[in-house]
């Protein structure tokens, strides 16, 4: 039988963004919680690199179609640090802990707002769906 | 589940620098203080933080912090000249606790900025988890 949802590239798409954000918060707990520990070394890992690994596992639904000329093509620029190495080792602290608090506040709110923008897009495919199943039951 | 994580990784950091703030406080309500149990004057106390395993797998092995120990200050007391006070030494010098209240308020706002940092995390969580939740909302 043919799966409504999991056959659904923006759903699945939006699966994966919401697991890794949810992921990648861990992680900047994990940071913020460890801002006074000696030694500690700021973890992270890069959401758009990981999204776009687990995306490519399936069919791709990043690459847009162009069908005419003046039609654009998504910015594939990478606007967050692979890893938190660039940082290093200018932000090191003395008690050799580099967890940066600017760094780590604003990528809690950034990946709260991927995560419901995620959330936001999933909610709407299903509404489109279930939209599409009320219409084909009404007649 | 990761927002679970989250909020546990979270609760440790608010746990260990509640416990910090805790010191702080004993610190400066002793900073007068001239006897003590162990005899002598009061000691200065200090939290010293450490990575904990929260059993998470991964490279979120050591996401936690605790508190590995409290350090007594072994720094010299402060001496001030005060013949009559009942615990001068027989040149009328008095040893007051190694405490500087300076250094314990600046203490005091990293710990608050801190466990605040830990607060804005478990509401990041929280709003994460309500967006999700929102999912099933379709109608």
């Amino acid at each position: 039988m043919f799966d409504i949802t999991s056959g659904n590239r923006m759903i699945q798409a939006m699966d994966q963004s919401l697991t890794l954000a949810s992921k990648r918060q861990a992680f900047i707990a994990s940071n913020l919680a460890n801002l006074d520990t000696p030694g500690y070394r700021t973890k992270d890992f890069s959401f758009e690199g990981a999204l776009k690994l687990a995306i490519d596992g399936q069919k791709s639904p990043t690459n847009l179609t162009a069908t005419h000329r003046m039609h654009l093509q998504g910015s594939t620029s990478s606007s967050l640090p692979a890893s938190t190495d660039a940082l290093k080792p200018n932000a090191e602290r003395n008690d050799g802990n580099d967890v940066n608090l600017d760094r780590e506040n604003m990528l809690l709110s950034r990946t709260q707002g991927a995560y419901q923008a995620a959330s936001t897009f999933m909610q709407v495919e299903l509404r489109k769906l279930y939209l599409l199943i009320r219409e084909a039951s009404a007649r | 589940m990761s927002i679970r994580q989250i909020l546990d990784i979270a609760s440790t950091g608010m746990a260990a620098q509640r416990l910090r703030v805790q010191l702080i406080a004993a610190n400066i309500a002793n900073s007068e203080t001239t006897r003590t149990k162990e005899g002598g004057p009061y000691r200065r106390k200090d939290a010293v933080f450490a990575s904990q395993d929260l059993g998470f797998a991964g490279a979120l092995a050591n996401a936690g912090v605790r508190v590995a120990g409290i350090k007594t200050s072994q720094e010299p007391f402060l001496t001030r000249y005060e013949p009559g006070h009942p615990d001068a030494d027989p040149d009328g010098v008095v040893s007051y606790p190694n405490v500087n209240s300076v250094e314990e308020m600046v203490n005091l706002t990293e710990a608050s900025r801190a466990y605040e940092a830990n607060i804005a995390v478990v509401r990041a969580a929280k709003a994460m988890a309500t967006s999700a939740l929102d999912i099933l909302r379709v109608q």
